[in-house]
């Protein structure tokens, strides 16, 4: 479903088309209406400010490049992100990071052979050391915890909780089967629960 | 095992219904599946516990020039980028066109053209069949990368676990013969049939362009069925499956699928009273078949001796006429059937 902002009343399908017609001014509004949610998710992903100025930029040229291309039938947004994951993920490789978990690994984050699971915390009421952090000792630790996940879940993690994605859309963005979105999410909110509590 | 899956599929549920991720219906079913309201809420209420550390990680703010930053950025990339002009007219200078009224092709031309296509044809239909087989092999080989996906995305959903239908009762045959009376079989497609209807592999993958008799598998809801209802839906021989597996179980060269054994025929019965070949018949000629290992990488070979003990993946030690009912002595001996 395309948006609306109030006071603009144009979808953001109709936006595209007045764009592809020639009207600058359609594209500049789209660039509005999703900037400053763009920069939020690609920040979080690749954990630099930085960068993340730079990706967004790299995201909207290729935005305005592509736009004839784009499927009118589609979503806008979940295509937009799309091509801001695949920019994040470009510039994640370019720094060479190696903490992707390998897919094909017999090890799923936060469940082990006996089915430990996030829930298998729930029962214990004992206090891990992160809960008695307040403040910016907190958000140090969930950052780094965060900073730290492999790319895949920090990925689906941002999606799913901070930019609360459907998982359809989730599945869209990252041209992955839903079953997979559903298995993934939970790895990442497994890993983090795990970690939070060490 | 099922009461871990249905727990793990539980919690999956759980993170997208608190998070409302989920649509209405997807809601609804998931509320459904917990014994009451109340023990919803309280595991909505314990996630939730979980995951609020989450928002001591504020939204980053974005630089007060976002906007303008890109519409600029836009902007010089809209200005770098070369020309390009509107379609060249289509008016030809009259002399290139070998002179004003003549043939649009002049007869040397004409001459030069047959020659070329004389040289074209000689030279690239012999290679016309050997590229044909080139391609049905490197499309077969795509498809087993398909599979390995598929198995590393089962495993990913399925804390670790290779799928795994269950066992055959004792005394089930994995290959019909012909010759007997007891019809009971049970291919071991049907473990591998859960990578097809868990929307792991579509069901084009299965099968082999070099297998003129296969067919793609079409049904309507795939979870309606336990393996392939004809034989002929799955061109490829996979390992023998003899209890849930995983895949650190195997030594990382362990072959796991590649072309049908060459010990059955069309319909996946035990071939008897004439020799087998040693290779699958897969890819006829070309002699060879690709194989899929348990590190998920795939390979061409031209001799089925490639299992991790140098061991022959379609046949077992000392076994001279198969009857349906052999088992592999070890867990990496290789031994790939339908």
């Amino acid at each position: 479903m395309d948006r609306r902002q109030e006071g603009e009343g144009h979808s953001d399908g109709e936006l595209l088309t007045a764009f592809l017609a020639g009207d600058e001014v359609a594209f500049a509004t789209l660039v509005g209406r999703y900037s400053r949610e763009l920069y939020q998710f690609i920040a979080r992903f690749v954990q630099n400010t930085a960068a993340a100025e730079d990706v967004v930029q790299e995201t909207f040229v290729q935005v305005h490049q592509s736009a004839a291309g784009f499927d009118p039938a589609r979503r806008f947004r979940p295509w937009l992100f799309t091509i801001a994951a695949n920019k994040a993920r470009d510039h994640l490789r370019s720094r060479s990071r190696k903490r992707e978990v390998s897919l094909s690994a017999g090890h799923q984050v936060g469940v082990d052979d006996e089915g430990v699971s996030y829930l298998d915390f729930l029962a214990d009421d004992s206090l891990s050391p992160h809960e008695v952090l307040e403040g910016d000792e907190q958000r140090d630790a969930v950052r780094k915890i965060v900073s730290e996940m492999p790319d895949h879940l920090r990925e689906i993690l941002v999606l799913g909780y901070y930019q609360r994605f459907p998982y359809k859309e989730i599945a869209e963005v990252l041209s992955i089967p839903l079953g997979t979105v559903k298995s993934r999410l939970h790895a990442a909110v497994s890993h983090f629960a795990v970690a939070y509590r060490r | 095992m099922a009461q871990w899956r249905n727990k793990l599929d539980k919690q999956q549920d759980l993170v997208g219904y608190h998070l409302g991720l989920v649509d209405t219906d997807e809601r609804a079913r998931i509320a459904e599946s917990f014994e009451s309201r109340e023990s919803l809420e309280a595991a909505c209420a314990s996630l939730e516990c979980l995951l609020s550390p989450l928002d001591a990680e504020a939204a980053p703010l974005p630089p007060e020039n976002l906007t303008q930053g890109i519409l600029d950025r836009v902007e010089r990339a809209r200005s770098t980028i070369p020309f390009v002009p509107a379609a060249a007219s289509s008016e030809v200078a009259p002399a290139e066109r070998g002179g004003a009224g003549g043939p649009f092709i002049a007869p040397r031309e004409l001459v030069g053209l047959a020659a070329a296509i004389l040289i074209f044809v000689g030279i690239f239909v012999p290679g016309y069949y050997t590229a044909r087989g080139a391609a049905r092999k490197a499309i077969c080989a795509n498809n087993l990368r398909v599979l390995g996906n598929g198995y590393a995305g089962y495993a990913e959903t399925y804390g670790s676990q290779w799928p795994f239908a269950g066992l055959a009762p004792a005394g089930t045959a994995w290959a019909a013969r012909t010759d007997s009376r007891d019809r009971s079989y049970a291919r071991n497609s049907r473990h591998v049939y859960r990578l097809f209807s868990g929307n792991f592999v579509p069901a084009s993958a299965f099968i082999c362009p070099g297998r003129s008799g296969d067919v793609v598998f079409q049904a309507a809801d795939p979870t309606a069925y336990d393996d392939f209802p004809n034989a002929r839906n799955n061109s490829y021989a996979t390992n023998f499956v003899a209890g849930p597996w995983r895949q650190e179980t195997f030594l990382p060269q362990m072959p796991i699928a590649a072309g049908m054994t060459p010990l059955v025929d069309e319909d996946r019965q035990l071939i008897r009273g004439r020799p087998v070949p040693a290779n699958s018949p897969n890819h006829g000629r070309s002699g060879g078949q690709n194989v899929l290992h348990a590190n998920l990488s795939v390979r061409f070979y031209r001799s089925p001796i490639v299992g991790t003990s140098n061991d022959d993946i379609y046949r077992l030690n000392g076994v001279q006429q198969y009857m349906g009912n052999e088992r592999p002595r070890s867990r990496n001996d290789a031994f790939l059937i339908p």
